[in-house]
């Protein structure tokens, strides 16, 4: 018998590989987690550098991440990404422990059932059914909700939503006064075709002490940085591993996983180790059973293209995974249409979780066999999103030479009136939309960055334009002043014409979709257990898998499908 | 109770005990972890130790009843605070705390270290240790805070006379001759009548092309806590940014900073400063100053 290292190394310790690993060490599986980035430092740290004007998570040279795209987002020498187009990639993630929980909002809904058989039942060219049905998932749904703590209300179940086999953990986040405000002018309207309503989100984020951390006290930053604890993050996940026992190395970089070509098994990963001032200081190897990539659908595509194992009979080169030739392929992300403007009595944003409320009537209606569905996240920070309101507000304010208190009663006149909606239309998987290796290399660790080409489907365009179209229809019914053109420009990234209409899309932070599930192994990288078709001992997880982007934000789908998975690997190694 | 007494070293070394994965993050060790070597015997006190024992949120969430980062208030109830941290103070629907039903311990009950150092402070006499100093404002610092309640619309500042002092400086490093210019033009009209100062504002600053820029540099710090230096670059002061107006003209509260117990205070319209998510900010002791580092 080898010598392992370890039973089961996750490369990894965002929320998807933090779950693996916690559930694998709680079966006494002797378990490494090897994460690229930055440890957790104490929470404050972040917090002054928030209220300082920061981001609050410091950069790290070695384990570098996207921003936001800049206005210069084709030029690879003054971003991350190199961006070979025609689009800008919009999203962007957290390379450190607790990864990009650290600063999502927090939502945390199912998928539909029908979001798992598009081709099916719409036959979308492109679009591909799921290797796995909401009911067999819903089970692993739930244990998500109770593993990292969803507060959604029991009663407000829309007819296309799949059963629910246990009430969510936590009681419902009460709505906002602005929700409740939206809900009354737009509950029961025909908009576009649809007759809406308002309802609650499921969120991860505490109404009640959970997990030993508190209920929310409406900070409303829960994006990019919850200051209690009260939303969930993968630094609660990543403590509970360690304690049962896992190991966690951080500011190790995975370059790649080496293959045995006679067993097709993975037999190790190779990393480099960096100090934390970014300095490398050794290349080395860890040995297991097993093997999770949960680096994200960049990363973990980019570290399998990174491994090459055999040559093909033509002379080319296979890398891991990729028989199918469909790693790093599909790259998806819901492309937000922000929609903002004025209402005509206060609503009074700023104030609670960055959002409570949503209107799903548009996440499965009929329109989905010509355009993509979406969902509608009602926000409760005002313009914040799109212009940095209210300090825009008051800046422009003083500009027009008000002071003293016409200055203050301008602000709470403009600033109690902003409102923002997020349309969210879903995308289809598409070859050319793909993440490959770039000759642009890291200049600690030599390794390649992520070469990304980007394009949206008429699909997703359509939908993108029909999601315009409802947001004027609701402005219109609720009385609102439609302010989007201020935030849509030709030279800002995103921007685009569709049917001879200018638009400007922004990334969700969904990267999915770069090694996909299937039923196929010649169409799909990982099988419906998210295992490796060509490295049994191999799984990769995170929304990566996805073969579509489903209607919702995908980290309780993922997380559902990491304990899935779990489960499985526990029965398979310990046996 | 035995009379605890530690040497510093023995304390840090306790302190270093201390399972610090409370909630908040927070070391719980106050100063006590960082001082010198000097004395043998270590007095814990309650600006330094005590006081950071109780999380932000701990504080709102009691202070119907007491201020946790009150010297004197916790003083008064220390032994009955003590006996219910002994005792189990998440059992709901009982404390020894008169009016406490559940003391909001979500990070779990406190370790032995933390329950040690706490008797420890109770044996030594419950020493306050350094309070913030209180300053006494100069008279350019009164003739910035005139000038700045007449800019912003805002007649509280006083209150911020600390954040006032940072600003000035700030202020004065970045333009001094700004600065003096609107100090020396201030002294000719803050003492007119309302409307004719306002108008005499209007015309001989907002207006003027060299104080105007300045003046609008001087609302803008006190309204997002960032000052938009002359040379381009901006600085943003963490206890500008909690303390920033715009937040309180929005009838709202700072993105990540919300002090208001009311639970789920944002599905209420907020009326003058209730549910609008700042509750505490107002009261001088919420922040400011080394011991008060845990917004």
């Amino acid at each position: 018998m080898p010598v392992y290292d370890f039973d089961v190394v996750v490369v990894g310790a965002g929320i998807a590989g933090a779950l693996m690993a916690y559930r694998l060490a709680d079966a006494k599986l002797r378990v490494l987690i090897i994460e690229a980035g930055d440890p957790l430092p104490r929470l404050q740290d972040w917090i002054d550098q928030y209220y300082s004007g920061a981001w609050p998570f410091k950069p790290n040279i070695a384990a570098p991440q996207p921003d936001d795209p800049p206005t210069t987002w084709r030029d690879p020498s003054k971003n991350y990404f190199e961006q070979a187009g025609p689009l800008p990639f919009g999203s962007t993630y957290e390379i450190r422990a607790g990864g990009t929980t650290l600063h999502w909002v927090g939502t945390a809904m199912r998928f539909l059932p029908n979001d798992f058989k598009m081709k099916s039942l719409y036959e979308i060219p492109g679009s591909r059914d799921w290797p796995i049905s909401y009911e067999e998932l819903e089970p692993w749904y739930t244990a998500a909700e109770y593993e990292i703590g969803v507060a959604g209300d029991d009663t407000s179940v829309a007819s296309n939503e799949g059963r629910r086999s246990r009430p969510f953990p936590m009681p419902a986040v009460p709505q906002s006064y602005l929700d409740l405000q939206v809900a009354s002018a737009l509950n029961g309207r025909l908009v576009n075709g649809v007759v809406v309503s308002v309802s609650p989100t499921p969120q991860a984020r505490n109404t009640v002490g959970f997990d030993k951390r508190p209920p929310c006290m409406g900070n409303t930053s829960c994006f990019p940085i919850c200051p209690i604890r009260a939303k969930y993050d993968a630094s609660t996940t990543l403590v509970k591993a360690t304690d049962a026992g896992a190991t966690l190395w951080t500011n190790c970089v995975v370059r790649s996983v080496s293959i045995d070509a006679a067993t097709r098994l993975v037999t190790a990963v190779n990393y480099v180790r960096v100090a934390e001032d970014s300095t490398p200081v050794m290349k080395g190897t860890v040995t297991a059973r097993a093997f999770v990539l949960a680096s994200n659908a960049i990363e973990t595509p980019k570290i399998l293209l990174m491994s090459p194992w055999r040559v093909k009979p033509d002379g080319s080169v296979l890398t891991a995974a990729n028989s199918s030739d469909q790693v790093g392929r599909n790259l998806m992300d819901h492309v937000c249409q922000v929609s903002f403007g004025t209402t005509q009595d206060p609503v009074f944003p700023y104030r609670g979780p960055i959002s409570t409320s949503g209107i799903e009537s548009f996440r499965d209606d009929p329109k989905r066999k010509v355009r993509a569905a979406y969902r509608v996240e009602i926000g409760n920070e005002g313009w914040s999103w799109p212009l940095n309101a209210p300090i825009s507000t008051a800046e422009d304010l003083v500009k027009w030479n008000l002071f003293g208190s016409r200055l203050r009663n301008a602000v709470r006149e403009a600033c109690t009136r902003h409102i923002r909606f997020a349309f969210e239309p879903e995308s289809l998987p598409l070859g050319d939309s793909r993440v490959q290796l770039s000759d642009y290399t890291n200049p600690v660790t030599g390794i390649p960055r992520p070469k990304i080409s980007y394009r949206l489907s008429d699909y997703t365009l359509e939908g993108y334009a029909d999601s315009v179209k409802t947001a004027k229809e609701m402005f219109r019914i609720m009385n609102v002043r439609d302010e989007t053109e201020k935030g849509v420009s030709k030279e800002q990234p995103g921007y685009f014409e569709y049917k001879g209409t200018g638009y400007q899309y922004r990334g969700a932070g969904h990267a999915i979709g770069t090694y996909r599930m299937g039923d196929h192994r010649d169409s799909s990288v990982v099988d419906k257990d998210q295992r490796s078709w060509d490295h049994p001992n191999m799984y990769l997880i995170g929304s990566g898998v996805f073969p579509t982007t489903g209607t919702a934000n995908p980290t309780l789908t993922l997380a559902a499908l990491t304990l899935r998975t779990a489960d499985i690997m526990r029965r398979e190694l310990r046996a | 109770m035995q009379l605890a007494t530690f040497t510093r070293r023995q304390f840090v070394r306790l302190l270093s005990a201390i399972g610090a994965y409370r909630f908040l993050g927070l070391s719980p060790m106050g100063k006590a972890a960082v001082g010198g070597l000097g004395s043998s015997v270590y007095v814990p006190t309650f600006y330094e130790d005590i006081k950071p024992l109780f999380t932000h949120y701990d504080r709102i969430k009691m202070m119907y009843l007491l201020d946790v980062w009150d010297h004197e208030q916790v003083k008064a109830l220390a032994p009955r605070i003590l006996q219910s941290l002994l005792e189990d103070p998440n059992r709901p629907g009982w404390s020894l705390l008169p009016g406490v039903r559940r003391m909001p311990l979500y990070a779990g009950p406190w370790t032995e270290a933390q329950l040690q150092l706490f008797r420890a402070w109770i044996d030594a006499g419950c020493k306050p240790g350094t309070v913030p100093p209180a300053s006494q404002p100069s008279s350019r610092l009164s003739d910035f805070l005139s000038l700045s309640k007449a800019l912003t619309g805002f007649d509280d500042l006083d209150e911020d006379a600390e954040l006032a002092q940072s600003y000035l400086d700030l202020c004065s490093a970045d333009a001094p001759k700004d600065v003096d210019s609107l100090l020396s033009i201030w002294k000719t009209i803050g003492g007119l009548e309302e409307t004719a100062r306002d108008k005499r504002i209007e015309e001989d600053i907002m207006r003027d092309a060299g104080r105007g820029p300045a003046a609008k540099r001087i609302i803008l710090l006190w309204y997002t806590g960032a000052l938009q230096r002359t040379d381009g670059s901006v600085k943003q002061l963490k206890e500008g940014y909690v303390r920033g107006l715009v937040w309180r003209a929005s009838n709202a509260h700072p993105m990540g900073y919300a002090d208001e117990a009311v639970d789920f205070y944002w599905q209420h319209q907020p009326e003058a400063t209730r549910h609008t998510g700042l509750q505490l900010a107002r009261d001088r002791t919420a922040l400011g100053g080394a011991h008060n580092a845990r917004v």
